[in-house]
């Protein structure tokens, strides 16, 4: 089937380059500042180099998830361009439509990936479930703490990276329904915002052991730095076995903490595939190839067992090609 | 005469000062009323509890016949005083128009009416004799035209009691006799005005009634024909008599320090002189003239575009103060407010802070505090500098004594040469007086001074030659025994352009 | 004599007003939280959770002494870590040794505290622009070095210096602490620390005053760059990795805290205790908030409150005293 595929794209890419030059496509990411955006492009840039000169792709992108303005500023300039399609994660649900909406009308095709924008025309969207991957992080901490015999009672402690944000909106609500559903004995405390800054979120942490010590059963962190400031605490107090921490995202120090204990699991995304994915589906818009309007590209929970078998979903530095 | 403002026994103390000791006077309307008294004797401290800058400690305030109970700048303005600072205050990079309607912008809605603003300010400046282009940033007039602007804007408002502090201190002649012309307008509408000046033939020139205060307490308030002449008034304020003023002791000329030749830059030609120690060298010219110019060139401030300058008889290139004061070259700037002092530092800091050089711990590292204590406390005590401690701020002495101060910075061993720029700008006869004895004690020392002032009788009064320059060239050099005012003020127009208000 | 006594009350007493406000603060935290304030635990905590914007706030100061400001510490911090993790991670091919990185990371930082100089100096740039491009420039920098990656397998032995104690205190607390005696002592008691107060103050008065000018505005961006770097590397050690957009925002907390410790923005007044005690303060109201478990909304307008509260009251006192 594979082969059959490349067969059929080293055709089309023969053909393609020869009558049409490469298709344009247009990559804009978030933030140029997060290794969780550098693996959407490795996943852009692969689909590239699969598709072996059929397309070009130009990745774009604001220096940080903060700047709203500077991402609609690109997409304008992008549109002027002209390219034959846009794959971008906004930064926000609603700054960018208009630009990409007269994109789409100009017949650019439109791939939306993590973030839904309303308001505009569009071929597919492909994002993780965030409430679905925020549930199986309150899974997960249920089950931890029913093997290590402990009872469903005490304090869980909530790290957000930042307020406002609607991913981690979604995960926080999808973590605390579920946790509501399956334990309603834990009592989830107030929810700590630390400006996606690790030291704070270190910070956060203590404070927490502090105020509430062994009554502090967990903790949730909802992006890769919370993830690493929570880490950092629970491996410089060693308390790996009496505070179980689950976090969202991986980077090279959520991994060391999952091997080290510091942190039970890991709710990880597919970053590369929503890169490589929002490639192909552009490809196979510009084809006229049907596309479903909504696709999950899926999360995994990675725990110190099952590691090693999910390397590439850790690092999907590792599955650079190109 | 209608009564407009009456203080009764008013006080006010400071830490460590009683400023004011309760101070009473009567003002009445088109009276204009001369307040005099030594630097620190407590003028501005009255002044500003009038306007309700300050707050007093007992007394009352009565203004048109009611008591002023609760006073402060904005309820003072209201009842219609208004006070004309020495530091005008502007938006320097506003235009002249806007400067003059700050606050009360013509218009409707909030949106500013520009012509008519413009056209009103015109109106009324033309009216004053300031013929400028309103529409030019205010950065662009002389101090003294600012000064007029400023004055022009209280006039606008209708004003009943107007104070002028120091008005004069940089208005040359011809604005001077303006400022004069609109004072008597104001008398005869009717309106009441305190006028502080260091000034006293000024003070006899335009007041009618002279109040002196020395050290927080009234001396006295006299009708200026009584008092007669200047010499009569100083006795009062200082307890000293005039002839002591200018302390002039014979020192033998020594070795030449300085010799400076062919010197040009942007405001001055060809400027050769020698300086030797033990002699006072006074800089005499119209404001303008390029006195300052030729002192800051020689003190590295300014550029130099040739010439050389000589000290000790070696050739040196100097390319910015530290190089000069390496060279024992000290100067006093001119305006001590913008170039003198350290406002929010102690009064040690701002005497030790270029002799630190000299107290530093072995290996230049830290300095030495106790010495640097020792250094500041020891000239604070020899120029006796009125304040609480050396701890204090130098932002909340008088102006006579922050000048000593800053005096006080070069009077350490290093500085060799030292030239002052109008060190006597704006401090009272007493330090006045001061000042004089202590340039002769420094030359005394083998040391010698130029001595920069527009003002003749100290000029004639302590300098053993005088240089006088005239549109950025030398008129002329007098010794002591050809020195007279005559000859002086021509040799000092000698170049001058016709127009001697261009500043 | 007389003198002296002036001269000690007053400088002590800028600084009363400050030790009042956050003695209020202290006792009511300490009845607040039932005594779990001031356990050694917490204050340990709260020292070491200050120590590292404690010397960001020290760099501030040198600069707002003179009279200018300096917004880029806070790129400095992240590119001084950055070049820290990259010199020494097992990761990478570079291997330096940790001494010889961080001498490196602290000479990369000074230079860029001496291209603040040169902008602020020679070029006459406002500081405050200058070292805004400055910031922006450097944040780059750290994002193109890095790849916008985190970059991890820094020495164990480096990274354990921020858990360890001397004298049961944090090693980075004491640091902090003799960083700051070190910046007291030169700006009361050496030559540079006076000059800088006369630059700040009036600098005309100060050109005339024999001031090397050009060596002065070096030396205050120099020394603030120095200070900044050393932060970097303090962050590093924290956070176990060289984080790319580690140190955002740390320059608005260097101000917030060297203006409530009394300097002023206006130039020469300030002090290193008072800035030793600003940072403590907004530390200690996050660190109240995270173990009173407070609304982080209503936590974050209590800071912006009382920082506004501090520098009035402080400034209130001194004119009452007029």
């Amino acid at each position: 089937m594979k082969k059959l595929l490349l067969l059929c794209l080293g055709v089309l890419l023969v053909f393609g380059t020869v009558v049409f030059g490469a298709y344009e496509i247009a990559f804009i990411v978030k933030a140029t500042d997060s290794d969780f955006w550098q693996y959407t492009i490795v996943g852009a840039k692969n689909a590239e180099h699969d598709l072996q000169g059929l397309v070009k792709v130009t990745v774009y992108g604001p220096p940080s998830e903060a700047d709203i303005d500077k991402q609609v500023a690109i997409v304008e300039d992008v549109v002027r361009k002209k390219p034959d399609a846009i794959v971008i994660s906004s930064t926000s649900s609603q700054a960018t439509a208009p630009a990409l909406n007269k994109a789409f009308q100009q017949g650019i095709k439109v791939i939306l990936i993590d973030n839904f924008v309303y308001d505009t025309g569009y071929n597919s969207f492909l994002a993780t479930n965030n409430k679905v991957g925020g549930g199986l992080a309150a899974e997960k901490v249920v089950e931890l703490l029913k093997k290590s015999g402990k009872q469903l009672k005490g304090k869980v402690g909530l790290i957000s990276s930042m307020a406002g944000v609607q991913v981690l909106i979604d995960r926080d609500d999808g973590f605390v329904a579920k946790l509501k559903e399956l334990a309603p004995g834990l009592e989830i405390l107030p929810t700590r915002y630390v400006d996606n800054d690790i030291a704070k979120a270190a910070a956060a942490t203590e404070d927490l052991i502090t105020a509430y010590g062994n009554d502090l059963v967990a903790i949730f962190a909802d992006n890769n730095h919370t993830g690493d400031g929570v880490a950092r605490v629970i491996e410089e107090r060693k308390l790996q076995d009496k505070i179980i921490a689950v976090a969202y995202d991986s980077d090279p120090q959520e991994v060391e903490a999952l091997r080290n204990g510091s942190l039970k699991a890991l709710i990880v995304q597919d970053p590369h595939g929503m890169g490589y994915k929002g490639v192909m589906f552009a490809f196979m818009a510009i084809q006229g190839e049907p596309l479903p309007l909504y696709f999950d590209t899926g999360v995994y929970v990675v725990t110190k067992d099952n590691m090693d078998n999910l390397k590439w979903a850790l690092d999907p530095f590792q599955r650079k090609r190109y | 005469m209608q009564e407009l403002l009456r203080v009764e026994e008013v006080s006010k103390s400071f830490p460590g000062v009683r400023a004011l000791d309760q101070v009473s006077l009567t003002v009445n309307g088109g009276e204009v009323r001369g307040l005099v008294g030594e630097n620190g004797a407590g003028k501005s401290t009255l002044i500003k509890i009038i306007t309700g800058a300050y707050e007093k400690d007992s007394g009352k305030i009565y203004f048109m016949g009611k008591e002023i109970k609760k006073n402060d700048p904005i309820t003072s303005i209201q009842l219609g005083i208004f006070a004309v600072y020495q530091d005008v205050m502007i938006a320097p990079d506003v235009s002249i128009a806007e400067n003059f309607f700050l606050g009360s912008h013509p218009g409707r809605f909030g949106v500013v009416n520009w012509k008519k603003m413009r056209n009103d300010a015109k109106k009324f400046l033309d009216e004053i004799g300031l013929n400028v282009d309103v529409r030019l940033d205010i950065k662009n007039l002389s101090l003294a035209q600012k000064e007029m602007v400023t004055i022009a804007k209280v006039l606008l408002r209708n004003p009943k009691l107007i104070i002028f502090d120091e008005p004069t201190a940089v208005l040359t002649d011809n604005e001077k006799k303006l400022l004069f012309t609109l004072i008597r307008k104001l008398k005869d509408n009717g309106a009441g005005v305190i006028y502080i000046s260091h000034n006293l033939e000024e003070v006899f020139e335009i007041c009618d009634t002279v109040t002196i205060l020395k050290d927080g307490k009234l001396v006295g308030t006299y009708k200026v024909q009584e008092i007669e002449k200047v010499e009569n008034l100083i006795p009062l304020m200082v307890g000293r008599k005039i002839e002591d003023m200018y302390f002039k002791q014979v020192v033998e000329k020594g070795p030449e320090l300085l010799k400076v030749e062919e010197l040009n830059g942007s405001r001055f030609k060809d400027v050769s002189f020698v300086l030797h120690s033990g002699e006072i060298l006074g800089f005499y010219g119209l404001a303008g003239a390029g006195r300052t110019e030729i002192a800051r060139a020689i003190f590295g401030a300014d550029k130099i575009l040739s010439g050389s300058i000589f000290v000790n008889g070696h050739r040196v290139t100097i390319r910015n103060p530290k190089d000069a004061i390496n060279l024992g070259i000290g100067y006093l700037p001119e305006d001590r407010r913008l170039q003198g002092i350290f406002p929010p530092q102690n009064v040690e800091f701002n005497i030790d802070i270029v002799n630190y050089r000299d107290l530093l711990r072995r290996f230049m590292f830290f300095v030495d505090h106790r010495k640097a204590r020792h250094l500041s406390s020891d000239l604070v005590e020899k120029l006796s500098i009125k304040t609480p401690g050396i701890g204090y701020p130098i932002y909340q002495l008088s102006g006579g004594n922050q000048q000593k101060v800053v005096l006080a910075r070069w009077l350490s061993r290093f500085a060799k040469i030292l030239i002052l720029d109008e060190p006597t700008n704006g401090i009272d006869v007493g330090a006045k007086a001061e000042i004089y004895r202590f340039i002769s004690e420094v030359v005394k020392q083998s040391k010698s001074v130029i001595f920069i002032s527009s003002y003749l009788p100290e000029l004639i009064g302590i300098c053993d030659r005088i240089l006088v320059i005239s549109n950025g060239k030398i008129a002329g050099e007098l010794s002591r025994g050809e020195f007279s005012e005559e000859r002086l003020l021509a040799l000092a127009m000698k170049y001058a352009m016709k127009k001697e208000d261009v500043a | 004599m007389k003198g002296k006594a002036s001269s000690n009350k007053r400088t002590v007493l800028g600084e009363k007003n400050l030790l009042i406000i956050f003695a209020v603060l202290v006792v009511l935290l300490i009845f607040a939280t039932k005594g779990t304030f001031l356990s050694f635990g917490n204050i340990t905590n709260l020292l070491r959770q200050t120590s590292i914007n404690g010397v960001v706030a020290l760099a501030m100061l040198f600069v707002i002494v003179t009279g200018g400001i300096d917004l880029s510490v806070g790129a400095v911090v992240g590119l001084s870590g950055m070049v820290f993790a990259m010199l020494t991670s097992s990761r990478l091919n570079y291997q330096f040794s940790s001494t010889a990185a961080v001498v490196i990371a602290l000479v990369v930082s000074v230079m860029v505290g001496a291209v603040n100089g040169a902008a602020v100096y020679d070029l006459k740039v406002p500081p405050f622009i200058a070292t805004l491009g400055v910031m922006t420039f450097v944040r780059g920098l750290v994002m193109y070095i890095s790849s916008g990656r985190m970059i991890t397998g820094i020495p164990s032995n480096f990274v354990s210096f921020s858990s360890e104690t001397l004298l049961d205190m944090p090693k980075l607390v004491w640091l902090w602490l003799v960083t700051a005696l070190i910046v007291g002592l030169s700006l009361k008691y050496t030559r540079f620390g006076r000059n800088l107060y006369a630059l700040g103050s009036n600098r005309e008065a100060a050109r005339l005053s024999g001031l090397n000018m050009r060596l002065n505005y070096y030396g205050a961006y120099a020394v603030s760059g120095l200070l900044s770097g050393l932060a970097g590397i303090m962050l590093a050690s924290r956070l176990a990795a060289g984080v790319p957009t580690a140190g955002q925002g740390y320059e608005l907390d260097a101000i917030a805290s060297v203006v409530i410790g009394g300097a002023s923005l206006n130039g020469g007044v300030g002090t290193a205790l008072g800035a030793v005690i600003g940072a403590l303060l907004i530390q200690t109201l996050r660190n109240g908030g995270n173990l009173l478990g407070v609304d982080p909304f209503i936590m974050q307008m209590a800071i912006g409150l009382i920082i506004v509260v501090a520098v009035f009251f402080d400034q209130y006192v001194k004119a009452g005293r007029r």
